[in-house]
């Protein structure tokens, strides 16, 4: 009696999955970086995509390179994050008395987000995520200004990044390899959720941007050693073959501040380096978070003009004031 | 001891001394390698400063090099800023040179030095006035005298210079003036602000005070300065990066633009209708004829008629559609069938033919005053029929024992719950069967105590006689209390016959088993009853002892005290066996279901819902549908069990347990009727009866017992008084006295299920105020 009765589970008999089968002998051709060390990834921010929500946005990194023609299966892997604030609204009843803003996030991939399905469960290193959310996000709230309530963001990553090529290790070890994916993730997750934050008119003293660093050792042409290190803006595993340490930082860049640091790996004497470059990554991306909420608020200023003299509760674009105040 | 004491002083001592010898010490701290160490690092420092073309005095240099512990590059640097821009300041550098002095030492000289400055116009009055002649004074030498105007110093910020106060004046006047000069532009303050965002390092902006943001708790990200080459700091964050930034928005996925592209337009995206829904594929023009909704609207007040005209057509196809989706819905749901499979057993004949094999059964109702021993009588009657085992018994025993109430360990065999084995009283009703060889017995211990008398009314309305038990040593007490009352509540439920079991004899007065003190007990109780109406030849009385177990279901031994009841009295089990009335009547059988709920109950995880008490009328099998009153729900049989074994049927008479199914027990409670669904107990809320007053009566509130179920209700009207052949003696009596009987009208508050014929009963403030028969319903 112990199956999970709460959702509607796959049928007992199971399914055959259609096989793209591809000719034996396609070449795989390993994902190579093309841009320059200190140049980002294009990506896409909008806010306001779920009308329930009190704040929303969708974050995403499109496909860089065209992909394989004759493969199905697209060489590297995009990301796509949507995010849902909910609040500030009243704690239950039965909460303790709280005299700033309770913040909690979730951060859960969808079962489809990676090559190795996820549960549906958060597992460890989605709770990790969670938390290092949370650090982010303290750091710019103004909690102060919400006694007694509480706050929730939420994120689901409806794709996220591989921890490597899969095309590596017949796949074993694809999935898995160091966990490098999570922290494109997670710098992902701290750009769309301020943006949501914005979009949910929530006092923050600026808005936070992530921007991920990674140091590479990169041999020639798809081997492992050997190469030089170098210091790259926002990697994507499957392009590299030896990342030696990787850096993730929240930063806010009006204020010249971190609120969320995590490294990972053995970066060396690098280390300064490295956090130095992950936050010009977060210095990039910031100017789409920036060109996003302008977007999202010349948007809703015009619907207010357009509907104006009927008295509209348009009292986002005050909010968005004291957004920027910090 | 001693001795770690002497210790501790000796050190003490120790540390003194030395403390005095460093004071009495002139050149403090200056050892001989501090002394090396000045001669060695002076001739460095004098060279390094003379190519900077700085003089400086030894002393100036060792003071240096002894601050900044013979560093030579910071006491150069020291000399050279000290030097050049601010020579004034060396002197008093140089004063406190070797050693810092401590402020004790500071305040003392100043004080010294004030103290000498106020004596220096050493000066007498006799020396001030020594060549002033005493009148016509010259005017050279006249003074005025001028009033002192008290110095106050400037106003000052608190703690701060006055040179700061006055620079962050004029800031702020500036400010002010800029302010009133332009004040900021007021459209669009939302998105100008915005446009802010994208200069990224506005700090000037930012660096107006902004006490409201915590400026501690985000820590700032400093770069910690390298310290072994300070050659060249890192270089400040660069400036030239942020000027092009490259734009990095990308269009979105396909995916990314359905679902941004969702929300500006979604005020204009026809959301999905009932009628999308529910296809458009109908065969014939849903607009042709008008529909019912029209006709009604047509007929009736036209008040939407504008309004609906455009609306109205679709509408109506709707309406349509959805009836018909009702009645689709509901048609096969009316005659489903039952889940459980009746095996469709014709019981009345089933029963009628198995009569003779059956062992008669009987349900009887234990009553009496409260620690006359109901319920330890009772116990000993299940141990000594082997209905309880002599184990559970003796573990009653030891934990009575451990309680503190040895002598209640057989009433815990009836009394189960916690709290009425710790008060030693009974409180609900207890089932408990066993069996003889002739007769299956169904117990019905009820509470004594008067506050539970509903309960106990509950459980005598399902018995078919009633054992009244009495302590022989205190009939007084029972007379005036519960026994009375319980003697007529048990007459008022109908009971016919009763068994009299003399409690309590091997405790009586003189000796034990006293043949007088029963005589006495039996003629008191047997009178009572009488006056209580019940028949001479219904009333069976029996000596015994439910304690040490005499004369309850074996006959005491000839050489015993109690060997004289053999001879003239039966055992209680006899007794009892005798008092079973004979058979039930096959009519009740045939007539319709009729079962009050004793208790509602989760029978196991295969029966979720499980209802017990007496059928009344009728029976039931497994697949019968039932309907439960006062809620009207229906429900099906799932399973009955007669006595806790599992039975094929269930007729009137038997106290069985019905599972149920297919009903939700929130629609089920204590008191409700399971009835016949196509022939059910109709639920009143007035009804009229005809009682017998134990209490004078007027139209006042009463609560109504009916079995099991008690509610509040009231006696609206009194209709009649009438005389034992139901004469009517007088109409609409202004009050009914205690004794007559009467015809009233009852109301009850909220509907309950009832029929002609039920035996009701009336209470007010506790006591039973009268009985009687319900004659009709409603009206």
């Amino acid at each position: 009696m112990q199956a999970d009765r709460r959702r509607i589970n796959a049928p007992s008999g199971g399914t055959a999955p259609p096989i793209f089968a591809t000719p034996k002998d396609t070449p795989l051709r390993r994902p190579t970086r093309t841009r320059k060390p200190d140049e980002h990834r294009k990506l896409f921010l909008r806010t306001g995509v779920v009308p329930s929500a009190s704040g929303s946005a969708y974050y995403e990194i499109p496909l860089q390179s065209p992909q394989q023609p004759e493969l199905l299966v697209p060489s590297s892997s995009s990301l796509k994050i949507t995010c849902s604030v909910h609040g500030p609204r009243p704690l239950p009843r039965n909460a303790a008395f709280s005299p700033n803003l309770l913040l909690t996030t979730h951060v859960k991939f969808a079962p489809f987000a990676t090559r190795n399905r996820r549960g549906y469960m958060r597992d460890a290193g989605e709770r990790d995520l969670g938390m290092h959310l949370e650090t982010a996000l303290r750091g710019v709230i103004i909690g102060e200004r919400w006694p007694k309530s509480g706050c929730e963001v939420v994120i689901t990553v409806l794709e996220g990044e591989e921890d490597g090529w899969w095309g590596d290790a017949g796949g074993q070890e694809g999935g898995r390899a160091g966990g490098w994916g999570m922290m494109g993730v997670l710098a992902g997750c701290i750009t769309v959720a301020s943006a949501a934050l914005v979009d949910a008119g929530i006092d923050c003293v600026d808005m936070v941007s992530g921007g991920v660093a990674a140091l590479v050792q990169d041999g020639q042409d798809g081997t492992k050693v050997g190469g030089e290190a170098k210091i790259i803006l926002d990697p994507s595993p499957s392009e590299h073959q030896n990342i030696r340490a990787g850096c993730v930082v929240g930063y806010l860049q009006s204020r010249d501040e971190v609120t969320e640091m995590w490294m990972k790996g053995d970066a060396g004497t690098q280390v300064e380096a490295l956090v130095d470059e992950a936050v010009k990554a977060a210095s990039l991306t910031r100017t789409v978070l920036a060109e996003a909420v302008r977007e999202a608020m010349g948007l809703k200023m015009g619907k207010a003009s357009e509907e104006a003299t009927g008295g509209l509760k348009e009292d986002k674009g005050k909010k968005k004031d004291v957004v920027m105040t910090g | 001891m001693q001795r770690v004491k002497n210790v501790g002083y000796d050190e003490d001592e120790l540390y003194d001394e030395e403390d005095d010898v460093y004071e009495e010490d002139g050149d403090p701290g200056y050892t001989a390698e501090d002394r090396a160490n000045f001669s060695a690092l002076t001739p460095v420092v004098r060279a390094e400063l003379e190519e900077a073309g700085v003089q400086a005095s030894d002393q100036d240099i060792g003071a240096a090099l002894w601050h900044y512990f013979w560093d030579v590059g910071k006491s150069v640097s020291y000399l050279k800023n000290s030097r050049t821009p601010r020579p004034q300041q060396q002197g008093v550098k140089k004063e406190d040179k070797p050693k810092a002095k401590s402020k004790f030492d500071e305040a003392a000289q100043k004080s010294a030095e004030t103290a000498a400055h106020a004596d220096m116009p050493p000066m007498s009055a006799a020396d001030w006035f020594r060549d002033v002649p005493w009148t016509q004074i010259p005017p050279e030498m006249e003074g005025s005298i001028v009033p002192a105007t008290p110095v106050i110093p400037r106003p000052k910020l608190l703690g701060g210079s006055s040179k700061l106060a006055r620079l962050a004046e004029e800031r702020r006047k500036k400010a002010v003036a800029a302010a009133n000069v332009a004040s900021p532009p007021v459209t669009n303050g939302a998105s100008s602000s915005l446009d802010r965002l994208s200069r990224p390092k506005d700090t000037k902006e930012n660096e107006a005070p902004v006490p409201k943001v915590e400026p501690k708790r985000y820590p700032i990200r400093k770069k910690r300065e390298p310290t072994p080459p300070p050659k060249e700091p890192t270089p400040p964050p660069p400036e030239p990066e942020e000027e092009e930034k490259p734009d990095l928005r990308a269009s979105p996925t396909s995916f990314g633009r359905t679902l941004a592209a969702s929300l500006p337009h979604s005020r204009y995206t026809p959301s999905m209708t009932l009628k999308d829904m529910l296809g458009s594929g109908v065969t014939e023009d849903p607009f042709k004829g008008p529909s019912p909704d029209d006709t009604k609207l047509t007929n009736g007040c036209s008040i939407t008629g504008n309004t609906g005209k455009t609306k109205q057509p679709a509408a109506n196809g709707l309406a349509k559609k959805t009836e018909a989706l009702k009645l689709g819905d509901s048609a096969p749901s009316a005659p489903s069938p039952p889940k459980v499979r009746s095996k469709g057993l014709d019981v009345p004949n089933l029963w009628a033919g198995g009569k003779s094999k059956r062992k008669a059964s009987a349900a009887f109702v234990v009553i009496g005053h409260v620690d006359h021993g109901k319920s330890t009588l009772m116990g000993r009657l299940l141990l000594d029929t082997g209905a309880v085992s002599q184990r559970d018994v003796d573990r009653y025993q030891k934990q009575a024992t451990e309680l503190g109430k040895s002598s209640f360990a057989l009433a815990w065999v009836m009394d189960t719950g916690t709290e009425e084995r710790e008060r030693g009283v009974t409180v609900d009703i207890a089932q408990h069967h066993f069996s003889t060889d002739s007769v299956n017995f169904t117990i019905l211990d009820a509470p004594g105590h008067r506050d539970f008398v509903p309960n106990m009314i509950g459980g005598a309305s399902m018995a078919d006689l009633a054992v009244l038990v009495v302590d022989a040593n205190q009939l007084e007490s029972g007379m005036k209390g519960q026994t009375r009352e319980h003697v007529l509540l048990a007459k008022a439920v109908g009971l016919k016959r009763v068994l009299v079991a003399v409690n309590k004899l091997d405790a009586t007065a003189p000796y034990s088993w006293s043949q007088d003190v029963f005589q006495k007990v039996k003629n008191d109780v047997l009178k009572f009853l009488g006056e209580a109406g019940f028949a001479a030849n219904d009333i069976t009385v029996v000596p015994c002892s439910g304690l040490s177990g005499e004369n309850v279901a074996k006959a005491p031994k000839p050489n015993e005290p109690a060997a004289w009841v053999a001879r003239t009295d039966l055992t209680l089990l006899k007794a009892l066996e005798q008092a079973v009335p004979s058979g039930g009547n096959g009519d009740a059988v045939k007539r319709p279901l009729r079962m009050q709920v004793a208790d509602v109950f989760r029978g196991g995880i295969t029966n979720p819902l499980s209802v017990s008490g007496r059928m009344t009328a009728g029976n039931a099998q497994p697949g019968d549908p039932v309907l439960v009153q006062p809620s009207g729900e229906t429900a099906t049989v799932r399973g009955v069990e007669v006595s806790g074994e599992p039975r094929d049927y269930a007729v009137a008479g038997d106290i069985c347990t019905l599972h149920l199914t297919d009903i939700d027990p929130i629609h089920i409670c204590t008191g409700d009727v399971v009835c016949d669904p196509s022939q059910k107990v109709p639920v009143v809320e007035s009804f009229t009866a005809e009682i017998e007053a134990l209490d004078s009566l007027l139209p006042q509130s009463v609560d109504v017992h009916l079995g099991r179920l008690h509610t509040a209700g009231s006696i609206t009207r009194l209709v009649a008084t009438v005389d034992d052949k139901g004469v009517t003696l007088k109409k609409k009596p202004r009050m009914v006295k205690a004794g007559q009987r009467a015809i009233v009208k009852v109301a009850v508050e909220d509907g309950v299920p009832v029929e002609g014929g039920e035996m009701v009963v009336l209470r007010a403030q506790g006591e039973t105020v009268g009985f009687g028969i319900v004659e009709r319903t409603g009206g």
